[in-house]
């Protein structure tokens, strides 16, 4: 993130017009997620996510954004003190200037500001090599302060809000990170020393305030907001002139220079460049991003072109001079004069001879793997465009010595027990039997219980590959994705359910079932229901199958007819009456319907069938918020944030192990019990705090 | 339904339009380029000359411009907020600068309001949490109120109670202040709101107090519901409290809900503004006679952000869109 207001110690996260619309986008998922979660007042879980990104470094991320925690790229709340850059130092060029130390003269007001963005581009796989930051920041430095209100303007804060805000996906992404990764997850933030973009202002032109803009950075936001609106069958989102232009931003059709959009002229990987420097000469953007160079070095770096990590010849790729500016102005010599091809002569002599120096100070090669790893994973995760299908495991977990447990869970899951384990225990077996579909179900399952759905989705979609026919994982995978709010997920679960059930596998319906492709979502559904309906009457008379009724029951969910929802799923608790995941799922249909309190004797009986089904708990408490009961409810959340921590932790920093959701709703809680002092240890997720308050 | 007029201004999409308290045909729009990301910001001054409207004249600035107020003691006068932190007043009479231009604000102001009690004041609210007390004659803020720790979208004035505000922010809650005294401009500590009503778990994006009921407000925001607030229970001046009970829960829209206003002439119609494209009116009676929703206009195409009821000319609603669109008709 370029964009120094966002963070810019503001106590507020990201905002302008633009975030609440995204915000909006993600409240849009959020509604059903209630489905099988939170009941109607909870609003969206994924907006309890968004705030959420803190897991690590929380502490420190509220010295930034003052305990309002709402939800920065999670690079952000890595701290500059977590930042290794010493070791780096040597081997960029960047190191030279003021700006990573962080006091700097000029610091003062920008200090927050070019901290974390130093973090977040980093994070964003992003690291700009400007040239001009090397020549302009020290004189700019002055300026830097009287434009800082510049950089507040409505586009750094809206459209670049972090994407991590945005969308489920990359919510996930984080969460996962940030919940299961915590130790490895610091280093990610560390690698390349970008200097953030500063603004160079030193051409500040009246009328246009221009904030450095990362193209990658934007580019990816538009895709997420657009991403988050593709479900949207009315015409006018598919005709909006608004989307469409986030769609050109996406796919950098259209680039943002100074104050205007303009078509994107640089061909390169880096097309778009935080372009002010070249302001007052008011043309030839290429040639700006010939200036830039930045183009050369990062792509290589990023896209994993080095098959040696760590090797030394990578370092000399990235900073000799030859390399780094092997397209330079004559290639693209168009209109553009002599002028400019001097201008970047001079900035690649500059280059040359402070890389030249650089490349003598050599990184500890262990640096470079270490940063080679970091990239690598983060190519997986932090696009968070890509579905992340890699299952992030608890780190240390206990139970993964010794065979003995191993065998102990063989023979449970052999009789397919869903047994009291916990997580630990269940990904300890996945570990060690990482083939095992029915390990993976069970995994999978025991996510979404302890309110953790992207790691069961995960899970689940692992299970699924593994065995296509697993019926019960698809089910499980078709209820984890409704939860999500992918309605198409869901729908392509249920019917590989369909088409995988061996019992119905050949029985006609299924023909009516068109290629997914074909029909819109709505028809979809309705196709997909009237599927169901009919392999539900070719059951011998009398017999009910759950799974059917189950699956119905999703469905129905999905569109929300709660009514023949519920009735699904009676018709299924008939068949399996010590189901305790069905009466959950009874009951937060009956909660999502608005009957609360209808609700919450399916829920208690949900609980003395497993006690520890935090999923459960976690919608008894907002059912009994939404019927005002303050007191119990609070009880029944911070139940279930104990056992969230207990399940999955043995120990040591449970920070990001517990999830945000539950403590959004907790300090919601504790404010409408008038107990703001609680609230607050809820913004800190601080449950050691609440057990000391009683 | 019928649709006295619409009017289209290419380029620029709009923010937040105001109905003129003194002429019963006249308009401002608030707009800016490129939908508010990045560019210059418009004042639109429009009038309704049936069937149609006319633009009668347009003010250029530097920034985005996120909503306007008429001023309620100078029939020529409007104060609009700026994405640049800076706040204006124009007088229509005179053509392309501003009369008086603030800057004070350290980030994006929001929403400004104007009292229809003490019309010599009028307020700001901004993203960076504060609030902040005007009078045209002064060269800076009367008074900061620090109302927040995260981003105010809408801070406004009680129809009621000269001293009294509403405040609703990115963090979830609505709050009524009441105005101390003016004190000399010391640094204030942050203010203790009369009343803190949690009103959702995510940002609430605007509120109106209701014409006609006192301590009767509505909010709406990401959450997609437009809920109604009885917060009679308000003592000012004591202590902090937290609560507020929400008596009614208008749901309905798609999207997240970026405006709402309560008629000037009914005590239990509102309308509201949504992301999901369209602006919709609704009948708030306490104890719900269903249907609530009352009338869906659909016409605009791109997120409706503003909209805003006739003064004069009761059941006439304006509205106004990113798709450089002011539509207004009757419902």
């Amino acid at each position: 993130m370029a964009l120094p207001a966002l963070v810019g110690g503001a106590d507020c996260g990201p905002l302008n017009p633009l975030q609440s619309l995204s915000k909006q986008f993600d409240r849009d998922r959020g509604v059903q997620q209630d489905h099988f979660g939170p009941g109607r007042a909870s609003t969206s879980r994924e907006n309890f996510r968004t705030r959420s990104a803190p897991a690590p470094g929380l502490d420190d991320a509220a010295r930034f954004f003052s305990g309002e925690a709402s939800g920065p790229p999670f690079a952000q709340h890595v701290l500059p003190d977590s930042f290794d850059l010493s070791s780096l130092r040597g081997g960029l060029p960047q190191q030279k200037h003021p700006v990573l130390p962080l006091p700097s003269p000029w610091a003062g007001d920008f200090l927050n500001q070019s901290t974390l963005q130093l973090t977040s581009h980093q994070s964003h796989s992003e690291p700009n090599i400007n040239p001009y930051q090397s020549l302009g920041v020290d004189s700019a430095g002055s300026q830097y302060r009287q434009y800082t209100p510049s950089m507040n303007s409505a586009f750094a804060n809206g459209v670049f809000r972090p994407p991590m805000q945005m969308l489920p996906n990359v919510q996930g992404v984080t969460q996962g990170f940030a919940l299961t990764d915590l130790p490895r997850f610091r280093p990610e933030a560390e690698p390349v020393i970008t200097q953030a973009d500063f603004p160079q202002e030193e051409i500040h032109q009246h009328e246009s305030y221009s904030e450095p803009i990362d193209a990658d950075e934007l580019s990816r936001t538009a895709g997420l907001l657009v991403d988050a609106v593709k479900e949207e069958t009315n015409p006018k989102f598919q005709n909006s002139a608004f989307l469409g232009l986030m769609r050109q931003l996406r796919d950098k059709e259209l680039v943002v220079e100074g104050a205007e959009v303009v078509k994107a002229q640089v061909s390169s990987t880096n097309d778009t460049l935080p372009s002010t420097w070249a302001q007052d000469f008011t043309a030839a953007p290429d040639v700006k991003g010939k200036g830039k160079a930045r183009a050369d070095i990062i792509p290589e770096l990023m896209d994993g072109t080095y098959a040696a990590p760590g090797s030394s010849s990578r370092k000399s790729v990235h900073f000799s001079p030859p390399e780094v500016f092997v397209d330079g102005p004559e290639k693209i010599e168009d209109s553009d004069d002599r002028y400019w091809r001097q201008e970047n002569q001079e900035y690649q002599n500059y280059w040359s001879s402070l890389d030249h120096g650089e490349t003598q100070l050599a990184a500890p090669a262990p640096d470079w793997d270490r940063l080679q790893d970091d990239w690598d994973r983060f190519e997986a995760t932090a696009t968070g465009i890509k579905p992340v299908s890699v299952y992030q495991f608890q780190p240390s977990n206990p139970y993964l010595v010794g065979d003995s447990s191993t065998t102990r869970n063989h023979t449970m899951h052999a009789q397919r027990i869903i047994s009291d384990q916990s997580v630990l225990e269940k990904e300890a077996f996945v570990q060690n039997n990482p083939r095992n579909a029915i390990a993976w179900y069970e995994l999978g399952v025991k996510q979404q219980e302890n309110e953790r759905e992207t790691h069961a989705v995960q899970a689940l979609q692992r299970a699924v590959e593994l065995d296509p026919s697993y019926l019960e994982a698809w089910l499980a995978l078709a209820i984890s994705y409704t939860n999500e709010n992918d309605k198409a997920g869901a729908y392509d679960a249920i019917e590989q359910w369909v088409r995988n059930n061996e019992r119905y596998g050949d029985s006609r319906p299924l023909e009516s079932l068109n290629r997914e492709s074909e029909t819109s979502p709505g028809g979809r559904q309705e196709q997909l229901i009237q599927c169901l309906m009919a392999l539900a009457r070719t059951a011998p008379d009398g017999e009910v199958d759950a799974d059917i009724q189950t699956a119905l029951g999703v469905l129905l969910n999905t569109s929300e007819e709660y009514g023949k929802a519920q009735d699904c799923f009676r018709a299924a608790l008939a068949v399996r009456p010590n189901d305790w995941l069905l009466y959950n799922r009874v009951g937060a249909t009956l909660a999502n319907s608005g009957q609360s309190s209808d609700a919450l004797q399916y829920y208690y009986r949900a609980l003395e069938l497993n006690p520890s089904y935090i999923r459960a708990r976690f919608n008894l408490g907002i059912s009994c918020i939404n019927l005002k009961s303050y007191d119990e409810a609070a009880v029944h959340i911070l139940d279930a944030l104990v056992l969230q921590e207990n399940d999955a932790s043995d120990g040591g920093d449970t920070r990001g192990i517990t999830s945000s959701a539950l403590w959004d709703c907790l300090r919601t809680t504790c404010l409408q019990l008038q107990r703001a002092e609680l609230a607050s240890l809820c913004d800190s997720h601080d449950l050691d705090g609440f057990r000391k308050a009683f | 339904m019928n649709t006295p007029g619409s009017l289209h201004t290419p380029a620029f999409s709009h923010y937040s339009l105001a109905w003129s308290p003194f002429h019963n045909a006249r308009l401002a729009l608030a707009s800016a380029a490129n939908f508010g990301l990045v560019g210059n910001g418009r004042l639109h001054i429009v009038s309704l000359v049936p069937p149609t409207l006319q633009l009668d004249k347009a003010y250029d600035t530097q920034d985005g411009l996120y909503d306007i107020a008429w001023s309620e003691i100078h029939e020529n006068q409007i104060v609009t907020a700026s994405g640049d932190g800076s706040i204006k007043l124009w007088d229509v009479m005179l053509n392309d600068l501003p009369i008086r231009a603030w800057h004070e604000h350290t980030r994006e102001v929001f929403s400004v309001d104007w009292s229809n009690l003490d019309k010599e004041f009028f307020i700001s609210s901004s993203w960076d949490g504060t609030v902040k007390l005007w009078t045209p004659s002064r060269p800076h803020s009367v008074q900061t109120l620090h109302a927040h720790s995260a981003c105010i979208y809408q801070a406004i004035f009680s129809p009621h109670h000269p001293s009294t505000l509403a405040t609703c922010s990115f963090d979830g809650t609505m709050k009524i202040f009441d105005l101390p005294p003016s004190l000399p401009d010391t640094p204030h500590p942050p203010a203790h709101a009369a009343l803190t009503v949690p009103a959702s778990v995510t940002e609430v994006l605007t509120l109106d107090w209701n014409k006609y009921r006192p301590f009767n407000i509505a909010t709406a925001g990401v959450d997609k519901n437009v809920k109604i607030w009885d917060c009679r229970m308000v003592k000012m001046g004591s202590t902090a409290e937290v609560g507020g009970i929400c008596e009614r829960e208008l749901r309905g829209h798609e999207y997240a809900v970026r405006k709402v206003q309560w008629s000037p002439h009914r005590a239990d119609l509102i309308a509201s503004t949504s992301y999901d494209m369209t602006c919709r009116v609704w009948s708030a009676k306490p104890n719900p006679p269903a249907p609530s929703l009352l009338h869906v206009h659909d016409a605009h195409t791109e997120f409706v952000v503003g909209c805003a009821w006739s003064l004069y000319d009761e059941g006439l609603l304006a509205s106004c869109s990113w798709d450089c669109k002011v539509n207004v008709y009757r419902v």
